[in-house]
């Protein structure tokens, strides 16, 4: 499509949605003065404002009263202009008023575009930003250079709203032309989301691919969300919800960091969100025709044909990752038709609703971990994850009940090739919690169970690094045997949040009153992960012992910002592979 | 409706918008009337927004509008407020897209201020500053926070400037890498040559010179390179590897290796050609044929990759038979998955010790989880004592936590596990295993006392 095409499509685009929606409120200020049209005074849908609107009685009108508004804002000067602008102020819904303001403001830039960027300047903040679009959607296509050159002269936010006009309306240019306009405007870094959306647009009869483009473009996903959502669900109109397995196990690799949103549970709970009815209908009973079916409609996939047995796995896949955000988002409408789920997925559709229940309702999630045992409610991994949500929201109940109740019993105290087991993993979640809300009684009660140094030392870390001073102020309180690992425990969240002197300072003393050694290399450790750079150039000003400590840490954890001479001198002082006896 | 229908109530709005399933979308509109009423007052605004049935996240445009209304009031004030309603982590995005109309043409007056506000009320807010000046000006950002030295606060500042930096502008970043403090520059470097990598291979490959100098770990780019363009064309980054690498035996393995996942999809005959040159890059110690088996397995096709297992040895295809059995198992056929294990091979019992029993152990596990019922009904078809006794020994621990089988059906379950008692110690069983087929002499083994319980 040329560009000239295209902004007449965009033009009249824009003028549709003028004329289905906004002009209703735009004509009565304008061309609308002329027509009899009837009046009333309506309650407001919010706080009983009143407000006088034009009744929507007169539909059968609205083609005329298109045309004449096409015909008004075409014949109209900019003084007409500037009076219709001047109205359209009166417009309470922002939708209509920006896109009468954007059709104004075109019509203003095909007159004389400095004149209408200059006016820009002049008219309120919400206001602007339509208006700069209506501007530069006609002068980008006039004048490409011109806009260029005036725009550079807006504010960021006010260039990237151009820069998204010129892409939009401009489609004729290239992908490098696109980049120096963006580097030009000052956003480098639309510039690449372009190139990668229009990589994710060309594959737009393969969403698979689209995908893949979208996942491996190097560029932060959490911002292409809505481009991650539109192909997938784009995936699923064509081949059903069983294509979802072809967007997350090949992908299922991609490590998660802690403490990041892993992007497609992000899109699968809008793709549950968007559609509960037909998600829930998938998981109670799969998918409505075979796969082979539905890749049928879609040659260009190159898909090999599908056997019953791999349609099945995938369907499992689908149905599991669906049933996850499914129970999040509906645990109520989940539990009480798990009879109605295949049995296969009904504990972790008790483990998944169980969990986002206790949010609201922790002692109905008690009596259901009870009642719904069948099911699978009451397996350790359910236990696990309830557990574990609970304890943020009300540690001291949380900790109460796994210390009381008798379904901890059954769960496992031993699991082959896994510390902490189940149930020590269970306990430990309620004491972290506990210690962050009252880390005395944590630290008394832990000191009675049978794993008391772990759950001790599991205490003070996990209070160390959310609260370094109560964890300094209640660390008297730990048995002798756990004192020096707790001591260095709050030593090294000292290093970790930047107060490395501080923290040296405390294992001194440790080591003067205790007349006990601790583990240096672990302090720095700590230090080398919060600033590696300042812990090289300060090994110099260290004490021998500490000095190979520290050289020692350096040396343990894979640091590339080193260059090869620091990691030359680094182990010159202590070199891993060939170790002091 | 929404649009036009404004003498409609809220609630009635709400109820057609409930009957075409999109509550979420009138709440935001209706929202979004609410704000513009009240942007004559800010604060009131604000406060709309922040207690109104939309994610905060969702209305960053409004929150914006509101913002700069409020600014012209509050001057940087306003920052504060903005902090409080996304305090999180997670929202430290979304808080630098907020602030951003506030701050960025006056960034070092934001760094100025919010440097002097106390740590207990800052929140996010020096993160998304941080965000905003590396988009903005990126040089002016690690000057200001450069200047901020005084607070621990500023390495963890670096870092964010660095990496947005990386991510937003990779040419401009790479451009100036002297500027990037080197606490940060390694992980800038990582995000700058991930996307430009992707979009354009030989781009990468003409800086890879160069920023390898600020870098001891030589390897780490350059592995990036061809792992992002083996994404678009495996077998150009194979031979790229090979070639850079040359005869660098090191170097080679861990380019092809990054290379390998996507060969195995493009060129399946290649992937097995070098495969035997390479570790695999899921488990190390195994050969690389078990990633093709796993490759294609997460594809989800079953049927090539069971077609594939004569390929592998005895270790690589322990663990490629039980990755396939547990398919099996998900895809409703346990028994295709018993007969699969019927000749599971061992492993080498130096490296670990797993077998037929670990095997089936996490078979009948994952069977038991799926349908216990169906499991108990199967039985007395599993014509194995073995095989009848491990699935018995399943079948009770699980009724421990899920009691759903009858009494009747446990006293049941409990006399066939007596007719061949078995350990529950899958260790041990593995051993006595080993042990009859005469692979090993127990007896001369000398395990642990947890074992010998």
């Amino acid at each position: 499509m040329s560009f000239k095409s295209h902004v007449y499509s965009a033009w009249l685009g824009e003028l549709c949605l003028i004329v289905l929606i906004g002009m209703f409120v735009l004509l009565p200020l304008n061309v609308l003065a002329e027509v009899d049209t009837a009046q009333t005074t309506q309650s407001s849908p919010l706080e009983g404002e009143q407000k006088t609107i034009s009744l929507l009685g007169d539909h059968a009108n609205l083609f005329t009263l298109n045309e004449q508004f096409f015909e008004t804002l075409t014949r109209a000067n900019k003084d007409e202009l500037l009076e219709m602008l001047e109205d359209s102020r009166d417009m309470l819904l922002r939708s209509v008023k920006d896109e009468g303001i954007f059709a104004i403001a075109s019509r203003f830039a095909e007159i004389d575009p400095q004149d209408a960027l200059a006016k820009s300047l002049q008219i309120a903040k919400q206001e602007r930003e339509p208006f700069l679009n209506g501007i530069f959607s006609e002068w980008c296509a006039s004048n490409l250079d011109e806009a260029i050159a005036a725009a550079t002269k807006l504010n960021r936010n006010e260039r990237l709203s151009v820069l998204k006009v010129i892409v939009n309306v401009r489609d004729d240019l290239t992908e490098a032309q696109l980049n120096t306009i963006a580097n030009r405007l000052g956003h480098p870094d639309y510039a690449s989301h372009i190139e990668s959306q229009s990589k994710a647009i060309e594959f737009a009869e393969d969403p698979i691919t689209a995908w893949s483009v979208l996942v491996h473009d190097g560029l932060d996903d959490m911002s292409q969300i809505d481009t991650f959502v539109l192909v997938a669900e784009a995936l699923i109109e064509t081949q059903g919800f069983d294509a979802l397995f072809q967007l997350h196990e090949p992908f299922s690799n991609v490590v998660r960091r802690v403490g990041e949103t892993h992007i497609f549970d992000v899109v699968l709970r809008e793709l549950v969100e968007n559609d509960p009815q037909d998600t829930w209908e998938y998981i109670k009973n799969g998918p409505s025709q075979p796969l082979n079916q539905s890749f049928a409609n879609v040659p260009a996939q190159g898909q090999n044909a599908v056997s019953p047995r791999e349609q099945a796995y995938m369907t499992d896949r689908a149905q599991h990752l669906l049933l996850r955000f499914w129970a999040e988002a509906y645990p109520d409408t989940v539990l009480a038709e798990i009879e109605q789920i295949p049995h296969k997925l009904q504990p972790e559709a008790c483990e998944h609703a169980l969990t986002a229940l206790v949010n609201t309702d922790p002692e109905r999630t008690i009596e259901l971990i009870r009642s719904l045992s069948p099911y699978g409610a009451s397996y350790d991994a359910t236990l696990r994850k309830i557990v574990k949500r609970w304890s943020t929201l009300d540690p001291s109940a949380a900790f109460d009940w796994v210390l009381s109740a008798a379904e901890m019993d059954n769960v496992a105290s031993y699991n082959p090739g896994r510390h902490p087991s189940d149930k020590l993993y269970i306990i430990t979640t309620v004491f972290r919690s506990l210690s962050l809300e009252d880390p005395k009684r944590a630290l008394q009660v832990a000191a009675l169970q049978e794993d008391s140094e772990y759950l001790e030392g599991a205490i003070i870390n996990e209070l160390a690094r959310a609260d370094i001073e109560s964890a300094i102020e209640v660390l008297p309180l730990v048995s002798q045997n756990v004192r020096k690992r707790a001591t260095e425990s709050v030593a090294e969240a000292l290093a970790e949040s930047g107060e490395v002197e501080r923290g040296m300072e405390f294992l001194h003393q440790y080591e003067d009153t205790s007349g006990e050694e601790v583990d240096w290399v672990w302090f720095f450790r700590s230090w080398a992960v919060f600033n590696f750079v300042d812990l090289f150039e300060r090994l110099d000003k260290l004490e021998p012992i500490l000095r190979t400590a520290a050289a020692k840490a350096l040396g343990y954890i894979r640091l590339p910002g080193f260059t090869q001479e620091q990691l030359d001198y680094i182990r010159s002082i202590y070199d891993w592979d060939n170790r002091p006896i | 409706m929404l649009s036009t229908r404004e003498d409609l109530s809220t609630s009635i709005l709400l109820d057609v918008a409930r009957r075409l399933e999109l509550e979420e979308f009138a709440w935001h509109q209706i929202s979004e009337i609410q704000t513009l009423r009240l942007l004559e007052k800010p604060s009131a605004a604000w406060d709309a927004l922040v207690n109104d049935q939309v994610e905060d996240t969702k209305q960053i445009d409004l929150f914006q509008l509101v913002a700069s209304a409020w600014k012209e009031h509050a001057g940087f004030e306003i920052l504060l407020r903005a902090a409080s309603a996304f305090p999180n982590e997670k929202d430290r995005t979304a808080l630098s897209k907020v602030i951003e109309t506030l701050v960025g043409s006056e960034l070092s007056e934001a760094f100025h201020y919010v440097r002097n506000v106390s740590k207990d009320e800052r929140g996010e807010l020096p993160s998304a500053l941080a965000m905003v000046a590396a988009r903005v000006e990126p040089e002016l950002a690690l000057k200001e926070i450069a200047a901020w030295s005084d607070d621990p606060v500023h390495v963890h500042l670096q870092r964010i400037a660095s990496a947005t930096w990386a991510q937003t502008d990779p040419r401009g970043m790479l451009n100036k890498l002297e500027l990037v403090p080197q606490v940060a520059r390694a992980r800038a470097l990582e995000l700058a040559f991930k996307h430009l990598a992707y979009v354009s291979p030989t781009e990468a490959i003409n800086n890879l010179e160069r920023a390898n100098e600020f870098l001891s770990a030589k390897s780490m780019l350059p592995a990036i390179i061809v792992k992002q363009w083996s994404h678009k064309d495996p077998e150009a980054a194979l031979d790229w590897s090979i070639s850079y690498a040359g005869s660098n035996s090191d170097l080679r393995q861990h380019l092809v290796g990054s290379v390998f996942r996507n060969l195995v999809v493009s060129d399946l005959d290649r992937a097995i050609k070098i495969s035997g040159e390479i570790f695999s890059t899921y488990f190390r110690g195994l050969e690389a044929s078990y990633d093709v088996v796993k490759v294609l397995a997460q594809m989800g096709k079953i049927e090539d990759a069971m077609a594939h297992l004569p390929l592998l040895d005895n270790n690589a295809g322990h663990f490629a038979t039980s990755d396939l059995g547990r398919m099996l198992v998900r895809a409703g056929e346990p028994y295709a998955a018993i007969e699969l294990g019927a000749n599971i091979p061992t492993p080498d019992r130096s490296l670990i010790i797993l077998g037929p029993a670990t095997y089936f152990n996490s078979i009948f596990e994952l069977w038991a989880r799926r349908d216990p019922q169906q499991l108990f009904d199967s039985l007395q078809s599993l014509t194995s004592p073995l095989l009848r006794s491990m699935a018995a020994q399943t079948i009770l621990d699980h009724q421990k936590s899920r009691p759903i089988l009858s009494k009747e059906s446990i006293t049941d379950v409990e006399a066939l596990l007596s007719e061949y008692p078995i350990t529950e110690n899958l260790h041990l069983l593995e051993l006595q295993l080993q042990d009859e087929k005469g692979l090993i002499d127990l007896d001369q083994l000398v395990l642990p006392a947890d074992m010998m319980e």
